[in-house]
């Protein structure tokens, strides 16, 4: 009895998928969290969101395995970064080149911070280039689905809203102040674009990669710079330990505040809201604390 | 009988002028074409202080598009209609407004600008302003709407097709 419940299961889980593939439905992979989130706030109950790889992985340096070729096999798009973020998928899908695969390409329309010739990635850390990567998701998936173009539009015009809506507080906070002397240190690049929506600039970055420590001369170099410039607040990754951070701290007597970064954790539609709610917190304490220290 | 008679040291001098001289014109053709380059690519790079702006901007453009879709905002659109409807950055930032849906401001020495393309797609574009005849004002906001090449496009540099 209890195999026969079981097979009966099994079988009308397979004629779901199954109706569920044939239900027209756009398969759209993702690269990076934050695409997650703008793809599933996107779409809504109108398109399947897949991650293209598992949690726990470092999007810098990962490699395809049998089963993420798979995925990308099923796929009828794929959201990238496309800037420097996700090189992995970019390689994996010029060697596999999937059939009938559409490339979204978010950063498309986001005017990019420059370093060294090379496009800064971490667009998908600001508030306003992420509205920006929301609505060409859209419009590309609009097109991909013109019967559903209209509710993409939609949906990505309410959720740009929603993460507009975050930011106003802040902006509230800064109006009359002038916050272009407060300095500004980071432990990796990935800031510059939230911070310039709000009139800040990155006056030292303490990383010479994402990730990677600075070597003991580096360090000195940088805790003499935040001596001679400064700097008023570090900016560091969240969940992200780093030991060298404790030292500048104790050297340098300067103010800690964490950032997400936004690629980790569970893939979720609420993350991106969440971690940039955390974000603009922790960006609206730091701003106080320098004013406070200024005056 | 002719008899060559070639001078066994003669041709030494002569090489080294010859080295020294190449090594000059490759020194002078390298240190030409860096030159170039860094000129070429300095007054292409867009600021870093207007790139948020510029991403406002592009986002209004789509914005304005849905507005006009569900007929809340109608054609021509105007600048006060864009702050009325408070859509970023027109209230934050001083522009001036052409006749034919362009709207232009002076930011951190550029100009940046909002237009509607010919196609009806509208396009974010910043120049340097740098010069005289730049000086931006609400009676001559005409010739800072024209179409000619010395306005970039804010995205020009994105590159992964």
């Amino acid at each position: 009895m209890k195999r026969f419940l079981l097979l009966s299961m099994s079988l009308i889980f397979s004629l779901s998928a199954f109706a569920t593939d044939r239900s027209g439905k756009l398969k759209i992979g993702i690269s990076l969290h934050p695409y997650y989130s703008y793809v599933a706030n996107i779409v809504g109950d109108k398109a399947t969101v897949l991650p293209l790889i598992e949690t726990g992985f470092n999007p810098h340096n990962y490699a395809l395995n049998p089963s993420d070729i798979a995925r990308l096999n099923e796929l009828d798009a794929l959201v990238v970064n496309g800037i420097g973020h996700d090189e992995f998928v970019l390689k994996a899908v010029s060697r596999i080149k999937p059939a009938n695969l559409t490339m979204i390409y978010a950063n498309e329309d986001v005017p990019l911070l420059m370093h060294n010739n090379m496009p800064n990635p971490h667009t998908f850390v600001s508030v306003d280039a992420a509205i920006r990567q929301v609505y060409s998701i859209a419009k590309a998936l609009g097109k991909l689905d013109p019967a559903n173009a209209k509710t993409f539009s939609k949906n990505a015009f309410m959720y740009a809203k929603k993460l507009r809506g975050l930011k106003q507080g802040l902006q509230h906070t800064l109006i009359n102040k002038d916050v272009s002397d407060i300095k500004i240190a980071s432990t990796h690049n990935a800031y510059g674009y939230l911070l310039q929506e709000f009139g800040l600039t990155v006056s030292a970055v303490v990383e010479p990669a994402h990730g990677v420590k600075p070597s003991a001369s580096q360090l000195q170099d940088t805790i003499d710079e935040i001596r001679n410039v400064d700097i008023d607040v570090l900016f560091t990754e969240l969940n992200m330990t780093n030991d060298y951070i404790d030292v500048i701290e104790k050297e340098t007597g300067i103010k800690v505040y964490h950032f997400s970064h936004m690629t980790h954790g569970e893939y979720d539609p609420g993350m991106v809201e969440n971690e940039m709610r955390h974000n603009i917190e922790a960006l609206t304490e730091a701003i106080q604390f320098a004013v406070k220290e200024a005056d | 009988m002719i008899k060559e008679i070639v001078p066994e040291h003669s041709n030494k001098a002569e090489n080294q002028a010859f080295f020294i001289g190449v090594l000059v014109i490759v020194m002078v053709a390298t240190g030409l074409l860096s030159l170039t380059q860094r000129a070429a690519h300095s007054s292409h790079e867009m600021p870093h202080e207007i790139s948020n702006l510029a991403t406002q901007l592009s986002v209004a453009g789509d914005e304005i598009a849905m507005l006009q879709e569900m007929e809340l905002v109608s054609a021509p659109v105007t600048l006060s209609a864009l702050i009325d409807k408070d859509i970023a950055p027109f209230s934050a930032f001083n522009f001036v407004e052409g006749s034919a849906a362009c709207f232009v401001v002076n930011h951190a020495q550029a100009l940046v600008r909002l237009k509607k393309s010919a196609s009806g797609e509208w396009v974010v574009q910043w120049k340097p302003a740098g010069h005289a005849g730049d000086t931006l004002k609400a009676d001559n906001s005409e010739q800072f709407c024209l179409s000619d090449s010395t306005w970039l496009d804010t995205t020009s540099h994105t590159e992964h097709h």
